[in-house]
């Protein structure tokens, strides 16, 4: 009882086995990214000549690609592209769905009816439909499939907090914050959106996963990253070609990737756990 | 008058949870006769609904454990297989429940869920739908061979209940189980309801079990009542037995907050304290906390069911009663 | 009822029409000159501005967007610079292979995921239930496009028991079924187990049971029926999902669909062909989405009254 909160909240996570699985898996992705460098033998552009497509042996664990690349080396950095689609995506949706959702939640009227039918627009065209499009006006390269992807999400993000705000905004606490002459802003970010933080988290967790798998996808279909970069759907595309002569080259990219995935899934499963009751009991 | 129809005895039913079990009836026993209204009043999370639902064995979690018996007709419930009981559901006794929106299923007519039951004697569908006006008839349904057709978002609250009445009646059953039926209505609905209720009761000699939190509905049609609190029976006995001699102190307590107030107000904000949470078996008296008149003995010891007179029975230790008033 | 139908296809044109107008966009927030947007990076200079007048691209942008949209509804979406051929015509042989494709795996997809859903509902937080949330959980995890070549690696490169790709003989369908099957699976399977918990936590159940009916017609009659509802909705709405699915599922398998063809013209700047493609599959869904509110109004009597008011 005389334990702080938060003390107890990190009692539960840790008695959370999803949680905790899911986080090891990604402090481990984390680690490794960090750490790539000392990590990996060689560099990922680095070609060996002689050993071109070898199977996996002692010099090379996971085998050499096409070009002789040491393909481990290539996935231990392909880490930091998988994180910087996590961050990059997850921050962009996060930003623009928050500040829309907050502004339509908070002032409703006419702007929050055009968003709205823009969301149930975006929501009724298939993403990668729509992220292909935005790709064929913008251009390939990793940022832009991230920002093609997240052009696709925020509505998700825009939705939750909007649906939020507007419950949140006739409690009884905004009511005491406007009479003490806080203004709409101050009401807005430091009244308001505190409260949405757990389901914000909730909502990045569930999202991620997908972010990634749709990036990802993109690099696979030549519209993401672009050659040499370690990108791992970009190395399972590589990899077809030669399904017959070097597998190795498509399988550890993909599981790499169901790892980092997996990770993110479970711990999602774990948080919704944790920070939402609600959906626990479904 | 006098003929037993269902006798429930030292009924006790525990629901498993996560730290252990929760002690939601303890050592109930009743009678009910033939033709007579019997009356389980208590406040709400008493227990009383969970005695209505493991007559049947309709406790949606399955996660409880029933014991004692439930005698109905000679055969003890709490034994018989799941087909057994099918066979006594809505032939035997039907049951209608607090909310009739939810319980009515949402895409088929109401005409066409009351036929469902009908159909379960086998009766060319012809008939069945005869029967099935012939009911909404009954039970004073308006222009009932439209509402026959109508689905359940479309009738109102008492026209539901009317419906959910209509269906369990259907099969003629000799017990009417109705667990609040008229909580979730209006007051002049409510009336309505009972008054049917009633008439139903004398039409078709079908005994009724009701089940409420309200005592002025149950001095209103009831015949013998029984009052309940935190999982225990305290005391039964007829309506005048339980409205002029109340030998319980929490029978007492509720007497004397009743005949001031209206319905609304007539609840138990007038005892001090709270019910116990009923997670273990400790023995002792469970209103022992809240009662004005609990000795020492009361907290360490169960009362034990006392006769006052051949209708009238008391768990409690105190000899002579009490009087609040 | 027919209030309702009338409304939801006026939103549904509405949609389309957002939609048309989106598409129509794209050629001006593409970089660079629309002429030579249209025309390919293959069309010399001196023939540009004769195409600029042959497109219509001087005359006022309103216009330009009637024009393009009457020849749209008339079958002529331009021409495929990469192809020389008219847009139509490509999408006319892509279509049906990619409708194929989806339907069949659909009716796969749910003939699996109704039985699997209902039994772990039923058997919720048995060792089947376990097992099958997990597998599925995985299986969110798994890219189609490294399900599809570990499914060629497995059945067509090491087992040998069918083609890798190309689109003669049933045989080259299975491998690309069974990727879009096992991708999406999970989602359908999670759905049907939601909505059948739901259904037997309701309290008609209860009344059914209070009736005297036999568990298997309460099952049957009330748990079965009412949960499908949803699941019969989603599957009008799952269509066009499929086939943006499928569009690494055919590139992998060099399958002629909307998705092959699709990223094809991404990646060749074809332009015509994507915004031939990206319009029938947007339409398709704005379709879709009306009929499966068209067929949820008919299963759920809820829905018509709240729309019409019921008759009170």
């Amino acid at each position: 009882m005389n334990e702080s909160p938060f003390r107890e909240f990190w009692k539960s996570c840790y008695k959370n086995g999803n949680f905790m699985v899911g986080s090891i898996m990604i402090l481990s992705v984390i680690f490794i990214a960090i750490f790539a460098n000392q990590i990996a033998p060689y560099s990922y552009t680095d070609i060996h000549e002689s050993d071109i497509l070898t199977a996996p042996c002692a010099q090379y664990i996971f085998g050499t690609d096409d070009m002789g690349r040491d393909l481990f080396s290539r996935i231990v950095f392909g880490t930091r592209i998988t994180l910087e689609v996590a961050i990059i995506g997850a921050g962009l949706q996060l930003i623009v769905g928050v500040l829309v959702g907050l502004l339509c939640g908070y002032y409703g009227g006419a702007a929050d009816r055009a968003l709205t039918f823009v969301a149930d627009l975006t929501w009724c065209i298939p993403g990668m439909i729509m992220a292909l499009a935005v790709v064929t006006i913008i251009g390939s390269g990793l940022i832009k499939a991230i920002i093609a992807i997240s052009i696709v999400a925020w509505a998700a993000y825009a939705r939750m907090v909007r649906a939020k705000t507007m419950s949140i905004k006739n409690m009884a606490f905004i009511e005491t914050g406007r009479s003490f002459g806080e203004s709409d802003w101050s009401l807005m970010f430091r009244y308001i959106l505190p409260n949405i933080v757990p389901i914000l988290i909730v909502t990045v967790s569930m999202q991620l996963p997908g972010t990634i798998l749709s990036t990802t996808t993109l690099s696979f279909l030549g519209v993401g990253s672009q050659p040499p970069s370690p990108d791992w759907g970009l190395m399972v595309a590589e990899g077809i070609n030669f399904v017959e002569q070097g597998p190795w080259m498509a399988i550890f990219p993909g599981l790499a990737l169901v790892y980092v995935v997996l990770g993110f899934n479970i711990m999602g499963e774990g948080l919704r756990d944790l920070l939402d009751p609600r959906m626990k009991s479904q | 008058m006098n003929e037993e129809l269902l006798r429930i005895d030292n009924l006790s039913v525990d629901y498993k949870v996560r730290d252990g079990f929760l002690s939601a009836v303890k050592n109930a026993s009743f009678e009910i006769r033939k033709k007579e209204i019997f009356a389980i009043v208590g406040e709400s999370g008493c227990g009383k609904s969970t005695i209505a639902h493991s007559i049947l064995r309709l406790l949606p979690e399955h996660n409880e454990i029933i014991k004692g018996q439930i005698m109905f007709k000679g055969k003890d419930l709490n034994q018989a297989t799941e087909k057994e009981l099918e066979a006594v559901r809505g032939k035997q006794i039907g049951m209608i429940f607090q909310n009739p929106l939810d319980s009515l299923n949402p895409v088929y007519t109401t005409g066409k869920q009351v036929e469902e039951g009908i159909l379960i004697d086998k009766i060319p569908r012809e008939e069945a739908w005869n029967r099935v006006i012939e009911m909404y008839k009954d039970v004073k349904m308006p222009d009932a061979e439209r509402r026959a057709k109508s689905y359940p978002h479309e009738l109102s609250g008492g026209m539901r209940q009317r419906v959910m009445i209509a269906m369990m009646l259907a099969r003629d059953p000799n017990l009417l189980i109705a667990d609040e039926p008229t909580t979730a209505l209006d007051v002049t609905i409510e009336a309505q309801i009972l008054r049917l209720i009633k008439q139903l009761r004398d039409e078709y000699g079908t005994a009724v079990m009701l089940i409420t939190h309200n005592f002025g509905l149950v001095a209103e049609i009831a015949d013998y009542v029984a009052v309940m609190y935190a999982g225990m029976i305290v005391e039964t006995g007829t309506v005048y037995d339980i409205f002029d001699h109340p030998m319980h102190p929490y029978s007492s307590l509720l007497m004397k907050a009743l005949p001031r107030m209206t319905k609304k107000e007539g609840r138990l904000t007038t005892i001090d304290g709270s019910v116990p949470r009923l997670t273990s078996d400790k023995p002792g008296c469970r209103f022992a906390n809240r009662c004005p008149f609990a000795k020492e003995r009361c907290f360490n010891e169960d009362p034990d069911i006392r006769k006052i007179s051949e209708t009238h029975n008391v768990r409690c230790f105190l000899e002579k009663g009490v009087d609040v008033r | 009822m027919r209030d309702y139908i009338i409304k939801r296809l006026l939103i549904g044109i509405l949609l389309l029409f957002s939609v048309s107008v989106l598409v129509f966009a794209m050629l001006f927030l593409m970089p660079g000159d629309p002429v030579t947007v249209m025309a390919g990076p293959l069309a010399k200079a001196s023939e540009l501005e004769g195409l600029r007048h042959q497109y219509g691209l001087d005359r006022p942008i309103v216009e330009q967007y009637i024009t393009w949209l009457s020849k749209m509804f008339h079958g002529d979406f331009g021409i495929s610079y990469k192809y020389r051929l008219p847009v139509w015509q490509l999408l006319q042989s892509a279509i049906p292979v990619s409708l194929y494709l989806t339907i069949i795996t659909l009716i796969i997809e749910y003939i699996v995921a109704i039985p699997l859903g209902l039994l772990c509902a039923y058997k919720k937080d048995s060792l089947f239930d376990h097992i099958t949330v997990n597998v599925t959980l995985v299986l969110t995890a798994v890219p189609s496009f490294w399900l599809g070549v570990l499914m060629i690696l497995v059945f067509a490169v090491k087992l040998q028991w069918l083609p890798v790709s190309g689109f003669e003989s049933w045989q080259n369908y299975v491998l690309p079924i069974c990727t879009g099957f096992l991708g999406g699976i999970a989602s359908t399977l999670r759905l049907v187990k939601s909505e059948a918990i739901d259904a037997l936590h309701e309290k008609y159940v209860v009344t059914a049971y209070a009736k005297g009916l036999k568990k298997r017609e309460v099952l049957y009659k009330h748990v079965l029926r009412t949960s499908l509802i949803v699941v019969t909705v989603n599957v009008f709405m799952s269509v066009p999902w499929l086939i943006s699915g499928y569009i690494v599922i055919e590139k992998i398998f060099g399958i002629p669909g909307m998705g092959n063809l699709m990223v094809e013209s991404i990646v060749k700047q074809d332009f015509n062909v994507i915004q031939g493609t990206i319009m029938i599959i947007t339409a398709l869904t704005v379709l879709c989405n009306i009929l499966s509110d068209i067929v949820l109004g008919i299963l759920d009597p809820r829905i018509r009254i709240s729309v019409t008011g019921g008759d009170q």
